[in-house]
């Protein structure tokens, strides 16, 4: 076995090997933070020479409030003699650009204290720009979602923007294809004022040029004056120091283009924020295009609405002209018993123009309160018949919302049976009652319950064959339209059970 | 007495209903000019013919609806108005009360609900 004085020239090649091949830069520095040695890949991270690079470390750190780290975790090295865990810097390199680096450090001791730092640098630029993306791409289908409308979205998309490329001049241009022209419906700047839609054929502009290229273009002040030159874009207002647009895609189509502008030297683009935005477009677009398909789905759903209000308005305003016309035949006969079938019937129609005039009314284009539709129908009847210092109506109605499928034909029952009442129950009295229930049961079933507190029927009368049409249909419609059942009993007065159920029913509206 | 009793603007778009209103109101003895369809209509008919009550539908066909034309008239000349609507809209009712309404009533059409109100003019 050879000794170590004999392996020293062999193990001193090997470890060169490593520091000049590896792509981590390694280091050593006094306790003073003075750079004594750095290795020669230096030069890739840092942009210096090794010899240019032996100052103290801390000159390379920008003031980034990440790098107050390093300082605090060298500091504690060296009093700790600890190697402390690894550490993000932002640096600056000798041509002014930014590099990322993850920092690990290891103190030297030498008779019992810390004399020296050892360590090395990894360029995690390229990973920090993916974080950043991925980080950009996941707040802007955020601002999607959470925005209300175009300009709130707008408005978010710059502030995103900004966090990664210092964008204070912006405009969005979206292309109208159907009116053939570029709008600017997000546009900010101090130096320029927003331009009204231009016809694209007409625009000589670098947005123009961006939408029917479908590229992005950075150019210079230099390069804008030699294109107006040659007559290939004709622009107006102030001229930017640099121009970057950006085409806005959904697939294949160019919708519009984001546009950053620099009027200042301190605010550059550099590759890497074409790179970036032009990363990032995708999502803008599809951001904008969702935000577009949004308020265009709002806006057909309020014109239906509109639409079937107008409908059910319409529908109610043609049976209150059938039952004038009713009425006005009642009126002129002289037939007593012509005018009360009149009277009926135009009451049952009141009970279906007001399921239409409730649905109008209401929230819900489907459903209505049935408690809402009896308190109003029970109130009118009342009135309509002249009734109210005769009869009296007691109402225990709970909150129960049905589709117009059963409020119709429960209208017409509920009609039938107060026209009964009224006719043929108080005959012996001077004062009636009618009371009506309403709930759901714990099946969710309908339930109501009808009854008055008037003569009821003579004894063997069975309703259900008795020769009435009205009576009839009563109990056609609780089976057959409902598709409840129904019951009568008399008990001082006679009274009515009907119970349905109306979830079963698909919703057709 | 029916001979004494008050000369009545019907203004209603649907014919049907402004003809039963007609019907209605003749019958109990009530003067009723021919009625009108629209709201600049009515406001011509009132000036010319000045009656002694309009029954004004307010949703009508045509640019001026019943409250723009009531407003039309009672600007010009105090007519006691009866408003009938179809629609349960708070908008209209509180345009309307600005116009001190003799009633408003909504659709469909109590005969007797109009006439008790009439009747209270006619005992003043």
């Amino acid at each position: 076995m050879k000794n170590d004085e004999e392996l020293s020239p062999l193990v001193e090649k090997r470890l060169s090997w490593i520091i000049e091949h590896s792509t981590d830069v390694f280091f050593i520095h006094t306790i003073d933070d003075e750079i004594i040695y750095i290795s020669p890949q230096v030069v890739n991270i840092l942009g210096c020479t090794q010899a240019e690079a032996l100052v103290k470390w801390t000159e390379f750190a920008t003031d980034h409030p990440i790098n107050q780290k390093a300082v605090i975790n060298t500091r504690k090295a060296i009093e700790t003699g600890e190697a402390q865990p690894a550490y993000e810097m932002e640096l600056i390199r000798a041509d002014g650009n930014k590099v990322w680096v993850e920092v690990r450090e290891t103190p030297i001791i030498e008779n019992g204290k810390v004399n020296l730092i050892t360590g090395s640098l990894t360029d995690i630029s390229q990973r920090k720009r993916s974080e950043l993306i991925q980080r950009t791409l996941f707040n802007i289908s955020n601002a999607m979602i959470e925005t209300g409308d175009l300009p709130e979205l707008f408005q978010r998309l710059h502030q995103l923007l900004n966090e990664v490329v210092k964008v204070s001049e912006i405009y969005i241009a979206l292309m109208d294809h159907k009116e053939q022209k570029i709008q600017f419906p997000y546009f900010e700047s101090k130096y320029n004022i927003k331009p009204e839609p231009v016809n694209f054929a007409e625009s000589r502009g670098l947005t123009q040029l961006v939408l029917e290229k479908g590229e992005a273009i950075l150019v210079d002040s230099t390069e804008i004056m030699q294109l107006q030159a040659r007559g290939w874009v004709n622009l107006q207002g102030e001229i930017p120091r640099q121009w970057l647009g950006i085409p806005l895609k959904t697939g294949k189509d160019v919708i519009g283009v984001l546009s950053v502008q620099s009027y200042e030297e301190s605010n550059s683009f550099s590759a890497d924020d074409v790179e970036l935005l032009t990363f990032v477009s995708e999502e803008i677009a599809l951001a904008i295009r969702s935000k577009q398909s949004e308020k265009q789905l709002k806006s057909n759903l309020r014109e239906k609405e509109i639409l079937l209000r107008e409908l059910y308005h319409r529908t109610r305003n043609n049976m209150e002209v059938i039952a004038s016309m009713l009425q006005m035949k009642a009126d002129l006969s002289q037939d007593e018993e012509l005018r009360a079938s009149f009277r009926e019937i135009v009451d049952k129609i009141f009970s279906m123009s007001l399921v239409h005039k409730k649905l109008y009314e209401g929230q819900n284009l489907s459903q209505i309160e049935l408690k809402e539709y009896i308190e109003d129908f029970t109130g009118h009847l009342l009135d309509k018949f002249g009734m109210s210092n005769r009869v009296s109506f007691e109402l225990s109605l709970e909150e129960v919302k049905v589709s117009i499928d059963s409020a119709i034909p429960l209208g017409l029952v509920i009609a039938e049976l107060i026209t009964n009442s009224f006719k043929h129950a108080f005959a012996k009295q001077d004062f009636g009652k009618i009371c009506i229930k309403l709930h759901r049961d714990r099946n969710r079933l309908i339930v109501v319950e009808y009854g008055d507190n008037g003569q009821g029927i003579e004894p063997g009368i069975n309703l259900r064959t008795l020769d009435s049409m009205g009576v009839n249909s009563v109990f056609a419609i609780v089976k057959y339209q409902l598709r409840g059942s129904i019951s009568y009993h008399v008990s001082e007065g006679l009274k009515w059970n009907i119970i349905f159920n109306d979830d079963y029913r698909e919703t057709r509206i | 007495m029916a001979e004494a009793k008050m000369k009545l603007l019907i203004v209603e778009d649907e014919v049907v209903i402004a003809m039963r209103l007609e019907v209605f109101f003749k019958s109990r003895g009530y003067e009723v000019l021919s009625y009108v369809t629209t709201g600049e209509e009515a406001v011509t008919k009132a000036i010319s013919e000045k009656p002694d009550l309009i029954l004004m539908d307010i949703n009508l066909n045509g640019k001026m609806n019943g409250l723009d034309a009531g407003e039309a008239i009672i600007a010009n000349s105090y007519i006691p108005i009866i408003f009938i609507t179809g629609y349960s809209d708070e908008s209209y009712r509180q345009r309307a009360s600005k116009l001190n309404p003799l009633g408003y009533f909504f659709k469909p059409i109590n005969m007797y609900e109009i006439l008790t109100a009439l009747n209270k003019i006619d005992e003043k």
